[in-house]
């Protein structure tokens, strides 16, 4: 669980140098607390394809867009809350984040559709919805060992 | 974004002098990337021993680097850090490419 008082707690705005330097802000925060940086690279990884999608469809052509991060370690694992006040999920549900082929010939190679595939193979207990507020929230746990 | 170029014998080396290529960058690293190899004539290595994050985005402009080249000119990557190391592998792209653990590795290949 996410708890009432996040470890970490970051706002940012729907831009790519935002989510820049709310990545950057979460290094710092976590070698602050050397314990538990464990498995941190993971979780940059994931946070900034999760956080690379809001700005790119979620708060795409929406200039008041706001992102929020908040993360706490418990026990075993990370626990991360994403929010933003952007366009619904298509569906209203994450993407299959189907692996790209990349056996394909040199022109043909893909050069996106990585996202989410990264996110579901290395993110567990993904869930996502919609809050009384009209926000996405998507919550997600990483395991402190790397996978 | 910062990148230099060198040339020995047959390969261009290009070296990114950045700690990130992400999605803020990922246009300006394609265009930085022609620049750099436009005039190749063999092969080129690109070298990420000072990059310490990518992220789909970054890796995506990657592979339009390479795609620009065209077929003609093969590119190597040397000197992935662990994080960098992980996007290749998870997204299957170490398949893609031929990763040396380092310059002098590539430049003897």
């Amino acid at each position: 669980m996410v708890k009432n008082h996040p470890d970490i707690h970051i706002e940012l705005e729907g831009t790519p140098e935002e989510v820049r330097a709310a990545l950057m802000k979460l290094r710092e925060r976590l070698s602050e607390h050397q314990v538990e940086t464990f498995n941190a690279g993971t979780l940059e990884v994931v946070l900034a394809e999760v956080l690379n999608n809001v700005v790119e469809h979620a708060l795409a052509n929406h200039s008041d867009g706001t992102i929020t991060l908040c993360a706490n370690y418990d026990v075993n694992k990370w626990c991360i809350r994403v929010r933003d006040n952007g366009t619904p999920m298509p569906d209203n549900q994450i993407p299959a984040g189907e692996q790209p082929d990349v056996d394909a010939d040199l022109l043909d190679l893909p050069e996106g559709g990585f996202g989410w595939m990264m996110v579901r193979t290395l993110a567990h207990d993904i869930v996502y919805a919609r809050t009384a507020h009209n926000w996405n929230e998507l919550t997600f746990t990483i395991p402190d060992t790397p996978g | 974004m910062n990148l230099t170029s060198k040339t020995e014998g047959e390969t261009r080396i290009v070296t990114v002098h950045e700690t990130r290529i992400d999605a803020s960058v990922a246009i300006q690293f394609k265009d930085r990337m022609r620049e750099e190899t436009d005039s190749a004539e063999g092969r080129v290595v690109l070298d990420l021993s000072e990059v310490d994050f990518i992220d789909s985005s970054g890796l995506g402009a990657i592979v339009a680097a390479m795609k620009q080249l065209g077929s003609k000119h093969r590119m190597d990557l040397s000197g992935l850090n662990e994080n960098v190391d992980k996007v290749f592998r998870l997204t299957r792209m170490d398949t893609v490419f031929k990763i040396h653990p380092s310059l002098e590795v590539a430049l003897a290949a």
